[in-house]
């Protein structure tokens, strides 16, 4: 809406690196820039100022192939769902590798590979219609069709949103797994902050079209930090042993699965009877 | 206890998928649900939950059973309107809610349609209004409005109807932290304060903890139902139905396997601090 009263400068002034093979969480309330920066990485979005650059190449000033870079950095939007047209998930699948112009035996390999890394049976699901799928299944066949194209980087906008339970470990497992084992460099965008804590190796916060804040989820969400004036909230584990530690327990607050933590409060209490 | 405003006697429902197949979404499914209270209903995707809340205001019509709501049956078509103005329904997307195009409006849509005097229109809209904290944005278009503005004013425009229950299938889906506070917020304000029965339906297990009863659900039936300690206390296994414990409850059971005695009914940060200190 430039030109309007109803103008707001979405981004200012961000400036960021991502290195190769990380996993990113990038958080913020609604309306704080993250949707904004991200179209910027696959250059769906070109900067109003300042630069872009993937590899080291400015993606807007010819020395890169947009195309090529959409192909090598893949956005999955949110409610890829949507997005679903074909009449068979092969088909729908296959669209993306399809227009980097492959075919016959190399196109089913990608087709199947993506299926496969989101736990989807290639044989069960290829013929069937994405229509009739579930909730679930519909998502990670959306996300099946990003990966068939091999990226080196897949961007994920709320990937989660308005899963049940299950769905969404299911779906971070898969994706956790590509990150491990495909070194595949993960940019998740996302309002689940108990999620971003487990996965994410580095965080970014935004407010306001600002990048207020990045570090380990653990200083991110740790006691002091500035993430309480944004709007979010630090999930509640840490919260918990934020509080044990102010009350004087020596406990480690950079825990974000329950075992852990269920260890770490043990331990303190068997030192405590000794 | 007050007597049921919602009644299912063994309701049924099935949706019919092409060549000739059918999805039994409802089976043989009984509830009451009490004037005041605050329920939460959880399950997987497909365990039935928003075919239920369709049932409760006439939305959907049982293929087999009854649905009573105030006493009134749902399947009856000259009780619709009156269910309907009873028991409103929010959904999940805000987006898909608001039809005019500013707040004001948007909340006085639904009296208009009851065909409620202009004046007491004008009094509901600023009690509604007034109720979710939207009254300074009374003349902003709702499109300018976030994410939990949005979802705020589709339950002013469904308050600005006077109903008795609410019902609210999935309402923090889309929202983000903040957005997900001031609808929870607003959701408890109205039952303990207004005295209106609310029916949440989430995918969030965090957001159940303050219900009165949780009800869950699984492929068409009630699997159980209980208070937030009974349900999340590790009485019942819910791994089988696909439902996580809250962080809290989880922890919990992990330190009683460990060897510390934590009560189960301890559900939030506070207790847990407390007990541990």
């Amino acid at each position: 809406m430039s030109g309007t009263p109803f103008q707001v400068a979405a981004l200012k002034r961000v400036t960021m690196s991502i290195s190769s093979g990380e996993f990113v969480g990038i958080i913020g309330e609604t309306g704080s820039g993250k949707s904004t920066l991200v179209q910027h990485f696959n250059g769906l979005l070109k900067p109003a100022g300042g630069e872009v650059l993937f590899e080291g190449k400015n993606i807007w000033t010819g020395e890169m192939n947009l195309r090529e870079l959409r192909s090598r950095v893949a956005l999955l939007f949110q409610f890829p769902e949507h997005q679903l047209f074909e009449e068979t998930v092969f088909a729908d699948v296959s669209f993306g590798p399809r227009n980097l112009g492959l075919s016959g035996n190399e196109l089913e390999e990608r087709v199947r590979f993506g299926l496969e890394c989101m736990g989807l049976d290639f044989g069960v699901f290829k013929d069937r219609s994405p229509f009739q799928l579930s909730g679930g299944e519909k998502r990670r066949v959306a996300m099946a069709g990003i990966l068939a194209m091999r990226p080196q980087v897949v961007i994920l906008d709320e990937p989660t949103a308005g899963m049940d339970p299950l769905g969404r470990r299911q779906f971070m497992e898969q994706v956790s797994r590509l990150h491990r084992e495909e070194k595949l460099t993960v940019i998740l965008v996302t309002h689940n902050m108990e999620e971003v804590a487990l996965l994410a190796e580095r965080l970014f916060v935004f407010y306001h079209g600002e990048m207020l804040l990045q570090g380990r989820p653990a200083d991110v969400f740790g006691a002091d930090s500035l993430i309480k004036g944004t709007g979010l909230e630090i999930p509640p584990l840490s919260e918990l042993l934020q509080r044990l530690c102010r009350q004087g327990k020596g406990v480690r607050t950079d825990i974000f699965t329950v075992n852990e933590a269920a260890q770490e409060i043990l331990q303190l209490y068997r030192k405590e009877c000794v | 206890m007050s007597k049921p405003i919602i009644q299912a006697v063994d309701l049924c429902y099935s949706y019919s998928l092409d060549e000739g197949r059918e999805i039994r979404a409802l089976d043989n499914l009984s509830l009451k649900i009490f004037e005041g209270e605050h329920v939460c209903l959880i399950g997987p995707n497909g365990s039935g939950k928003s075919t239920l809340a369709r049932h409760l205001n006439a939305l959907l019509l049982p293929a087999a059973g009854e649905v009573y709501v105030d006493g009134l049956l749902t399947a009856l078509e000259e009780h619709c309107w009156e269910i309907r103005r009873r028991v409103g329904l929010v959904f999940q997307n805000p987006d898909n809610q608001i039809v005019a195009t500013t707040v004001e409006e948007d909340v006085a849509f639904g009296p208009e349609n009851l065909g409620v005097d202009p004046p007491l229109i004008r009094q509901r809209v600023a009690a509604s209004l007034a109720l979710v904290g939207l009254s300074d944005m009374a003349r902003h278009a709702p499109h300018l409005l976030s994410g939990g503005q949005k979802q705020r004013l589709a339950i002013a425009g469904i308050l600005a109807m006077r109903p008795r229950c609410l019902v609210l299938d999935e309402p923090t889906a889309m929202l983000d932290p903040r957005g997900r506070r001031e609808v929870l917020a607003t959701m408890r304000m109205l039952n303990r304060q207004e005295g209106v029965t609310v029916i949440h339906i989430t995918h969030f297990m965090e957001e159940t903890l303050e219900a009165d009863r949780i009800i869950v659900m699984d492929r068409g039936r009630i699997a159980c139902s209980g208070s937030p300690a009974e349900i999340f206390g590790g009485k019942i296994d819910l791994e089988p139905i696909g439902i996580d414990l809250p962080v809290i409850p989880a922890l919990v059971r992990a330190l009683r396997v460990g060897g510390l005695a934590v009560p189960s009914h301890i559900l939030n940060v506070d207790q847990l601090v407390n007990y541990l200190c």
